[in-house]
């Protein structure tokens, strides 16, 4: 697993755009255009599950990474919501839909919805590596404001001869004029036919019941097995639900284990005490040295404890700290319970020393 | 309102985050975001961590390396710091600090596993550092070190992050070099107290009447030092300073001013203090010198 950090989040419309550089040289990620990695955050303080994406950066852009996704529940709520800077953790890269470096033959990318991502790494690979072989990219949405990459496309349309560019749009408002990239209309055999190439590799990407009827349509027209690439397109990946699932697992077994270690520790316990008490019959000054009071004063290496309204929390960070939180208690301002809290806390105030 | 506090031990020193708002959980939250970000750049530039970008781009000094949009903006501002002070600030001077003593990291710095050794590295002049948009260059045989600057650009960034985040009220120490803004929660200025160099308790306090950001770095002999050396490299001699005063404290807008100028006073010692101070708008600051007796003297500038 690699840790990556956020240095762009873009948000088009209902699709949001991650972008990531490694967090250290070593954290980099080699890829193929067209695969993709497994990405996690934090949550607090336990790393949330990892939901699969396909990548939309080419290959050998310092390393950047840039992923796009729907936000379709929690999951991507909170995907969406990372801020620059924030650390995410990244595995892979994974899958084939790549295509190869000694590509010969024509390319014919399908695309639905958000299926658009790996076509975006693989034009843009292409771009860089002055790949120009024909291709057509035929790209399936259910309205104008549902085309993520949509400017980008029809810009790399206008600048390179070798590719077509198509956006079929299922609901078009009353009000739109005729666009060349456009085709109105569902993705259909005959839209299909329109841009058949009998020795192309036909790349497809998206919804489930989209790639179906591609594959049918390819296969009725004779297309051969080995030119039809397909990608399954879900953000509930199998990987991501695997590993949830798995999550649930080890905190279901981890409680468990604490449970039983806790009522081991109750039971010895228990039975020192009935020890020492039944000792103490014969022997009070081993008895009144057992149960003097320790202090306790986990919080601070000084030894000195809070009195604030709350109880010090411990952190949970993978260092050993100390927490406090104070209260003002009243909405005016009124200092009392905070002077107490002030004069017991340990760094009430900052002090400025040789660091 | 509530005041939220954690301590931890970062960056070889004490790291205390203090942050005041009204809702507590969000408070937590944002304080474990910016442990993140101390980590992040503890594991980005720390000379002691093999594998940091810092060690990566020592390793490859005189070759452009692609490095983090981080490392691009401290290199900058490193290179900014030593035209500003002539010089003397210098992040290259980590082969003289190496063979000055100061191996591992503090505090333990006579143990030097895991610390790459570049004591046989030469300085140069930070104005030779390439910086592109996504690489970095070091002269050959140079090593880079931000332990003079690092504390302070981090405490900006920080600062403008919770900032930004919208948490306006709060104090940030690292290890001592600290930056405050706002007021606590019963509404009081933050007061800042400055330790004396004879661990004695107080040399002076500033209060932050008027709750702007404000940076306060010490910098000093009494801490980071081994047999017959400390941590404050004169880079005109490349030996440690030799100087009387045994710390500087610098309170300025800008932590990483504060921090590159704390160092500066120390090695110019007391007698170039004062014109160092002038030409570089410094209006707040303490030095605490010892005379030939060993005698602490505190010297206060518009406290």
């Amino acid at each position: 697993m690699k840790r990556y950090q956020l240095t762009n989040n873009q948000q088009e419309g209902n699709t949001t755009v991650l972008t990531m550089v490694p967090a250290t040289p070593a954290a980099r990620l080699e890829f193929r255009a067209g695969q993709y990695v497994a990405v996690g955050f934090r949550q607090g303080s336990r790393r949330s599950p990892m939901r699969c994406f396909s990548l939309t950066s080419a290959p050998g852009a310092a390393g950047t990474l840039q992923i796009a996704f729907r936000r379709q529940g929690n999951f991507t709520d909170a995907m969406a919501r990372l801020r620059i800077g924030d650390s995410l953790f990244v595995a892979g890269p994974f899958g084939s839909f790549c295509v190869p470096p000694e590509q010969q033959y024509p390319l014919v990318y399908l695309a639905a919805g958000v299926g658009i991502t790996p076509f975006v790494s693989l034009l843009r690979d292409q771009m860089a590596r002055g790949l120009q072989i024909p291709t057509t990219l035929l790209y399936s949405c259910r309205t104008l404001d549902d085309m993520p990459f949509a400017p980008e496309l029809m810009q790399l349309a206008q600048d390179c001869p070798w590719l077509t560019v198509r956006f079929l749009v299922t609901q078009l408002p009353g009000t739109f004029q005729p666009h060349p990239l456009v085709v109105p209309g569902q993705f259909t055999e005959a839209v299909v036919q329109q841009f058949f190439a009998a020795d192309a590799d036909y790349y497809i990407c998206g919804p489930k019941g989209y790639n179906k009827l591609a594959s049918q349509i390819l296969e009725q027209n004779n297309t051969p097995p080995e030119q039809i690439h397909t990608e399954a397109f879900g953000q509930g990946s199998k990987l991501g639900i695997a590993g949830f699932a798995l999550q649930k697992v080890v905190y279901s077994l981890v409680a468990v284990a604490l449970l039983i270690g806790m009522g081991g520790v109750f039971a010895l316990d228990t039975i020192k005490s009935s020890r020492q008490a039944s000792a103490a019959k014969n022997n009070p000054t081993a008895a009144q040295k057992a149960t003097t009071p320790s202090s306790s004063s986990a919080n601070t290496t000084t030894g000195t404890t809070s009195t604030d309204n709350t109880a010090p929390n411990s952190t949970s960070s993978d260092t050993s700290g100390t927490s406090s939180t104070s209260n003002d208690a009243t909405a005016s301002g009124n200092s009392s319970s905070t002077t107490n809290s002030t004069d017991a806390t340990p760094y009430s105030q900052p002090v400025s020393s040789v660091s | 309102m509530v005041r939220v506090q954690q301590t931890k031990h970062a960056l070889g020193s004490e790291v205390v985050l203090t942050l005041v708002g009204a809702n507590e959980q969000w408070l937590q939250k944002t304080i474990e975001e910016l442990w993140q970000e101390i980590r992040l750049f503890e594991q980005t530039f720390s000379r002691f961590i093999a594998d940091s970008e810092l060690s990566y781009v020592n390793q490859r000094a005189g070759l452009p390396v692609e490095v983090g949009p981080e490392f691009i903006g401290l290199t900058e501002a490193a290179k900014e710091m030593s035209l500003r002070t002539d010089g003397l600030y210098d992040p290259f001077v980590l082969p003289a600090l190496q063979r000055a003593g100061y191996k591992g990291s503090w505090p333990a710095p006579e143990i030097s596993e895991g610390t790459l050794d570049f004591s046989s590295r030469d300085a140069a002049d930070p104005a030779d550092i390439m910086v592109t948009p996504q690489t970095v260059r070091l002269p050959a045989n140079t090593a880079l070190d931000f332990g003079g600057i690092g504390k302070g650009y981090l405490l900006d960034m920080l600062a403008e992050r919770l900032q930004v985040g919208g948490c306006t009220d709060f104090w940030l120490s690292l290890g001592g070099d600290i930056v405050v803004q706002g007021r606590d929660s019963d509404g009081e200025a933050w007061n800042i107290g400055i330790a004396s160099a004879d661990a004695t308790g107080l040399a002076a306090q500033i209060e932050n009447h008027q709750g702007q950001r404000m940076a306060i770095a010490t910098s000093g002999t009494i801490k980071r030092r081994g047999p017959g050396w400390h941590h404050l490299i004169d880079p005109r001699s490349g030996k440690p300073a030799d100087t009387d005063v045994l710390t500087a404290t610098v309170c300025l807008a800008s932590a990483i001013e504060a921090d590159v100028y704390a160092k500066c006073l120390v090695v110019l010692g007391s007698s170039g203090a004062t014109a160092f101070m002038q030409g570089h708008a410094i209006a707040t600051a303490v030095l605490q010198t010892s005379d030939k007796h060993d005698k602490l003297k505190i010297i206060k500038i518009g406290i």
